[in-house]
């Protein structure tokens, strides 16, 4: 009698002890989330996982970081991607849409399917989203044209390069850009040229606009390639009286900006967008109400202000 | 006998059939004169040099391979990972000038590949070149993870961004180059044996010529070069990009044809390449002077190489 | 018999050429009209014309009493005027009977838009019956010998209801039993009421199936005889414009010590020859059918193909060769059998073509010494005669025979001591031969080893002192000069 009694105690608390660890592992088992970006390759998007993977960290979710393979002009590769990602039956998207009509459709089934969906860097235009969690790219373009202004005077030629056509995050920026300065009347824009994201090309379109504009005074670039790619056309014609402005910041533009020739860039927070995505749908999961759209805010770098200590994190937010 | 013709082209004509090579090159400058006051001035002409470096050093390459009647899909690949080579090696704190030397060695060493496959393996160059493009260029990613090797020593800046009494340096490499490849192809048995496989593989290997060796070394030279030009990009914003090069093989090979070397192999001067290289250079500056968008100027380079083959096709017929 | 065909002074003009000054050409219903005339001589102009491919600047042509325009080829092969060209064009990835009907297929009564194959089939079927052939109509045509694609092509010809049919060399990749059964194949045709126009250098075989034969030269009509009132002399004689006198010069060295010896020389492809040898001062003739294994046996002496077993001994001393390069610096040089395909590189200039295998004689360091090179190709264009207006000209511009002595040129300035001539007198007329034969003399009685590999029956036996004869990829049989016949020759080639 007693040893029986002894087996049923052991097999009674066996139990317990599963059921127990069960329990708390399905506690501790998190969500899965996808992060689909433009592309994978850079450091503005790396960074923005960094903050995805950092929040998912604290609350115990995985981050699947993925985007097409051909670039940010790939949008039917994007919806592909998205639709993988509804197949693996993730447990919400953050997306950075390559095109924000395009990617509504696809969007809005994952939705349907039960996946909450949050935009990250650029809006999307479906109201079914849970929330939009970008720059306000329209109102720091236009705080950096103040800034134009300002540094030439008032007066003179500016021109404008841009990374590639049609794309929701340069167009913001653009006109943003233009709008403000359409308040100033001897401020000349000229025409946009396009750089391709590639460095080297930003170079050459930098060279050509010094042949055809030689009494240019700035020039404002719509992403870190533009302005690396500026910058160097002009070191090398050692020309240090036009100043190159514009957005976002890699370690090439740190040579630059030390230089002085970059008078300034506006350094988005994709840390910040990425572990406010997840949170926000871990709220959403949750039950808990969030608001439709957050601005993750951005910071004016320039040679002046780089080597302070908060703005070296928003450069830096992951250490060097 | 019949068809003793009188009118038939020989060797010696070759002079001034290239004398016509430059023809579509002086035309589009008078263009451009034209319309673009700042086309003709002397900082412009520099810019347009300096601008065809990069194609023209790749398609000295490209000329010998496709006068052996193969072609290279790969250099703008292997251009980006020997970059990315010499970044890598320069932050790790080896000598500018090694690495520099690694780089365009590494360049080579894939171009050595690709010559293996292709004359030991017998794998056609297109498909070997196309597989060695995607897997350089998969390596440059792979080293870096997509990021830029940045914040590179001053010293490479040299090689990329200086200049010699107001002449750029790439546009002195890509001159010395052109005299050293023109030598070559004219002057030297390596040169004839380029054009006599290119001409007839089997004659010439039936008149002793070692086919294979030839095709090997061809392809070598196309990965020097392309490391070489993976330098001078990297040297001139002092950053290895892992996707720099993309789609240059394309501009270096229409540089080629535009300059009058045949499709088919067997004949095409150095010479003639780099016209066709500074054809396309001016075509992009012109266009870009006049503001036009950069997607019609893409419209307007394929429309200059349909017209200067066929061109070329009228007066090979006569 | 009745005539089905007249063509009256027809010219014909190139940019800077007359090719046809006012020929004449008829033919006869049920006749085999031969066509001859050296390279060149507008032969091939005047088929061009006829099948629609040109059209003429002047004359005339009546078929079947009408005077008629071939506009096109489309048009000719509708009026039943079909050639068999030499490089005989089928289709190879298409059956038998697709090829018997391309461009004439016959269609579904109902759905003139579907093909009716199995009427093809049938039909296509029966003419093979009656020709001869015995393979299936459905047959992929790449898979037949050369014979039977020949077979398939003049079974076209009785498929689309020819009346005239061409014969372009048909005769000129054939066995001789192969000939046989072609010449019963031209006979059925003959009965059949089609005129035949047949094109050959092979007078042998005018011999047995021509009836009447016409004699152009440069360009112009000479004259037509019925075969039995001519022989060959004459036709030769009208050919050429001049009595040619010995073919075959004879030469004055005198046979001395051996030179090569051939021990073995095995490929994996079959090839297994043994105990060969070549002296001084002797031409050795190789004569054997096509498929006998001629040209195996020179590529693989000379490294062109791989060796299993290569036990050669070049003037007393064994030598190891394994790729052409090796069979260079030995001192063998090998003139192919097809110029255009691999003796030549046509788009090159003939001092460029000269120098190709002497390359490193004429370079210091690797740079080329071209002044030494133009003045070796000046030495060689006076001293074989070659007709160029310079050295560089390209050598697609020259004549066969002169693109001949090219080549010959490039192993002399290599200094070759063993020359392999493979058909050295192949699409080369009537009067460049002798050229040619000349040098080959000259070549022996300076001490040059001179192999000569030819199907061309007489010719083997006119030039060389002593032949060997091949069959199957082996060596089947040797004779001398003096013992020689064609019937002996022929009889070891087939055994």
């Amino acid at each position: 009698m007693k040893r029986n009694g002894m087996k049923r105690a052991v097999a009674m608390v066996m139990a317990m002890g599963m059921l127990a660890g069960m329990t708390l592992t399905a506690s501790a088992e998190g969500r899965t989330f996808a992060l689909i970006t433009h592309s994978t390759q850079s450091t503005y998007w790396q960074t923005l996982n960094a903050g995805a993977v950092a929040a998912a960290e604290e609350s115990g979710d995985e981050i699947y970081f993925t985007a097409p393979v051909n670039g940010s002009t790939d949008i039917n590769g994007q919806v592909d991607v998205m639709q993988t990602c509804i197949d693996k039956g993730v447990d919400g998207i953050m997306l950075a849409a390559a095109d924000v009509d395009a990617l509504v459709p696809i969007t809005e089934t994952a939705i349907e399917k039960g996946i909450p969906v949050v935009a990250v860097d650029c809006g999307l235009n479906s109201d079914k989203i849970i929330s939009s969690i970008a720059t306000d790219n329209a109102g720091a373009a236009a705080e950096m044209a103040k800034k134009v202004a300002e540094d030439v005077g008032e007066e003179g030629k500016v021109a404008v390069i841009s990374y590639a056509a049609g794309m929701q995050t340069g167009l913001l920026r653009e006109d943003g850009f233009r709008k403000e300065l359409e308040k100033y009347p001897n401020i000349t824009l000229l025409e946009t040229q396009f750089y391709n994201n590639d460095t080297q090309k930003a170079l050459e379109v930098t060279q050509n606009l010094l042949t055809a504009n030689p009494d240019l005074k700035a020039i404002y670039a719509m992403n870190e390639f533009g302005i690396v790619g500026a910058c160097r056309a002009l070191m090398e014609k050692s020309i240090d009286t036009i100043k190159v402005y514009g957005f976002d910041f890699s370690d090439d533009v740190l040579p630059v900006l030390e230089s002085g020739i970059c008078a300034g860039t506006m350094v988005q927070k994709p840390y910040d967008m990425g572990y406010m995505g997840v949170q926000s749908l871990n709220a959403y999961i949750e039950g808990e109400e969030i608001e439709a759209s957050m601005d993750s805010g951005c910071v004016l770098v320039t040679p002046e202000n780089y080597q302070e200590e908060d703005v070296y994190k928003v450069l830096y937010p992951m250490g060097e | 006998m019949i068809g003793s013709n009188t009118n038939t082209f020989s060797n010696k004509n070759k002079a001034l059939s290239q004398l016509k090579a430059f023809l579509p090159l002086v035309l589009l400058g008078l263009v451009f004169t034209v319309l673009s006051r700042n086309f003709l001035m002397g900082n412009n002409l520099i810019t347009i040099l300096q601008q065809s470096t990069n194609i023209a050093i790749l398609a000295y390459a490209e000329t010998m391979v496709i006068i052996t009647g193969g072609i290279d899909l790969s250099l703008g690949s292997i251009l980006g990972v020997s970059g990315v080579v010499v970044g890598k090696m320069i932050l790790a704190g080896v000598p500018v000038w090694v690495s520099v030397l690694a780089g365009v060695l590494f360049g080579g060493f894939l171009g050595f590949i690709n010559g293996f496959v292709i004359s030991r393996m017998n794998l056609i160059p297109f498909i070997a070149t196309l597989g060695m493009q995607n897997i350089a260029r998969g390596i440059a990613y792979v080293l870096t993870n997509s990021l830029p090797v940045s914040g590179l020593d001053e010293e490479l800046y040299f090689i990329g961004g200086g200049n010699v009494g107001g002449i750029p340096v790439p546009v002195i490499i890509m001159f010395v180059l052109a005299l050293l490849f023109a030598f070559i192809m004219k002057k030297t048995s390596f040169g004839r044996k380029v054009y006599a496989i290119g001409s007839n593989r089997e004659a010439a290997r039936l008149s002793g010529i070692t086919v294979k060796n030839i095709e090997m070394w061809v392809f070598i030279i196309g990965g020097l070069l392309a490391g070489l030009v993976g330098v001078i990009l990297a040297s001139r914003v002092l950053s290895s990009q892992p996707n720099a090069g993309i789609g240059y093989e394309s501009d270096a090979i229409a540089a080629v044809f535009i300059g009058g070397t045949s499709p088919l192999g067997g004949s095409g001067t150095i010479l003639g390449t780099v016209i066709g290289a500074l054809t396309i250079a001016v075509l992009k500056n012109g266009l870009n002077l006049l503001q036009v968008n950069a997607f019609w100027q893409q419209i307007a380079i394929g429309v200059v190489i349909i017209v200067a083959v066929y061109v070329d096709n009228l007066r090979r017929k006569k | 018999m009745k005539e089905i065909l007249s063509m009256n002074g027809i010219v014909k003009e190139f940019p800077g050429v007359k090719a046809l000054k006012g020929v004449h050409l008829d033919l006869r219903e049920g006749e085999v009209h031969a066509l001859l005339g050296e390279n060149g001589a507008g032969k091939s102009t005047l088929m061009k014309i006829l099948t629609g491919s040109y059209q003429a600047e002047a004359g005339e042509i009546i078929y079947f009493g009408k005077q008629v325009e071939i506009d096109n080829p489309r048009k000719a092969q509708e009026m039943g005027i079909n050639i068999v060209h030499q490089e005989i064009n089928l289709m190879p990835d298409l059956t038998v009977a697709e090829n018997i009907f391309v461009g004439f297929e016959i269609r579904n009564k109902r759905f003139p838009f579907v093909f009716d194959f199995a009427k093809m089939n049938s039909q296509a079927a029966d003419i093979l019956q009656e020709i001869g052939l015995h393979v299936p109509p459905t047959t992929i045509t790449g898979k037949l010998s050369v014979a039977q694609r020949q077979m398939v092509a003049i079974a076209r010809m009785l498929a689309l209801n020819s009346k005239i049919v061409i014969l372009d060399e048909p005769t000129a990749a054939l066995a001789s039993a192969e000939v046989d059964t072609l010449f019963g194949i031209i006979d059925k045709l003959k009965k059949k009421g089609i005129g035949i126009i047949y094109i050959s250098h092979r007078l042998e075989e005018l011999d047995v199936v021509a009836d009447r034969v016409s004699v152009f030269r440069d360009g112009m009509y000479i004259t037509t005889k019925e075969y039995s009132q001519t022989n060959k002399e004459e036709l030769i004689a009208l050919m050429v414009g001049r009595k040619l006198e010995n073919q075959y010069p004879d030469h004055s060295a005198k046979k001395g010590k051996e030179i090569l010896k051939i021990n073995h020389l095995r490929t994996k492809q079959g090839l297994d020859v043994r105990n060969i040898s070549l002296h001084e001062g002797e031409i050795l003739g190789i004569y054997g059918l096509v498929g006998a294994g001629r040209t195996e046996f020179a590529r693989a002496l000379f490294g062109a193909d791989r060796a299993e077993t290569y036990d050669v001994i070049l003037r007393g001393k064994s030598i190891s060769v394994r790729n052409t390069a090796d069979a260079v610096k030995h001192g063998l040089g090998y003139l192919t059998e097809d110029r255009k395909k691999d003796g030549l590189a046509l788009g090159l200039d003939l001092e460029n073509n000269i120098s190709l295998a002497n390359l490193k004689g004429f370079s210091r360091q690797g740079i080329m010494n071209t002044r030494t090179c133009e003045a070796n190709a000046e030495e060689y264009i006076s001293k074989l005669k070659i007709v160029t207006p310079s050295i560089y000209q390209f050598a697609k511009y020259l004549s066969g025979g002169n693109q001949q002595k090219v080549i010959i040129a490039k192993w002399l300035t290599r200094n070759a001591s063993i020359l392999i001539f493979d058909e050295p007198t192949r699409g080369i007329d009537v009067g460049a031969r002798k050229e040619v034969y000349e040098l080959l003399n000259r070549l022996v009685e300076a001490g040059v080893g001179v192999i000569v590999i030819s199907s061309d029956l007489p010719e083997v036996i006119g030039v060389s002192d002593r032949i060997l004869v091949m069959h199957d990829f082996h060596f089947t049989g040797e004779l001398n000069k003096s013992e020689v016949t064609q019937e002996k020759l022929l009889k070891m080639a087939v055994e």
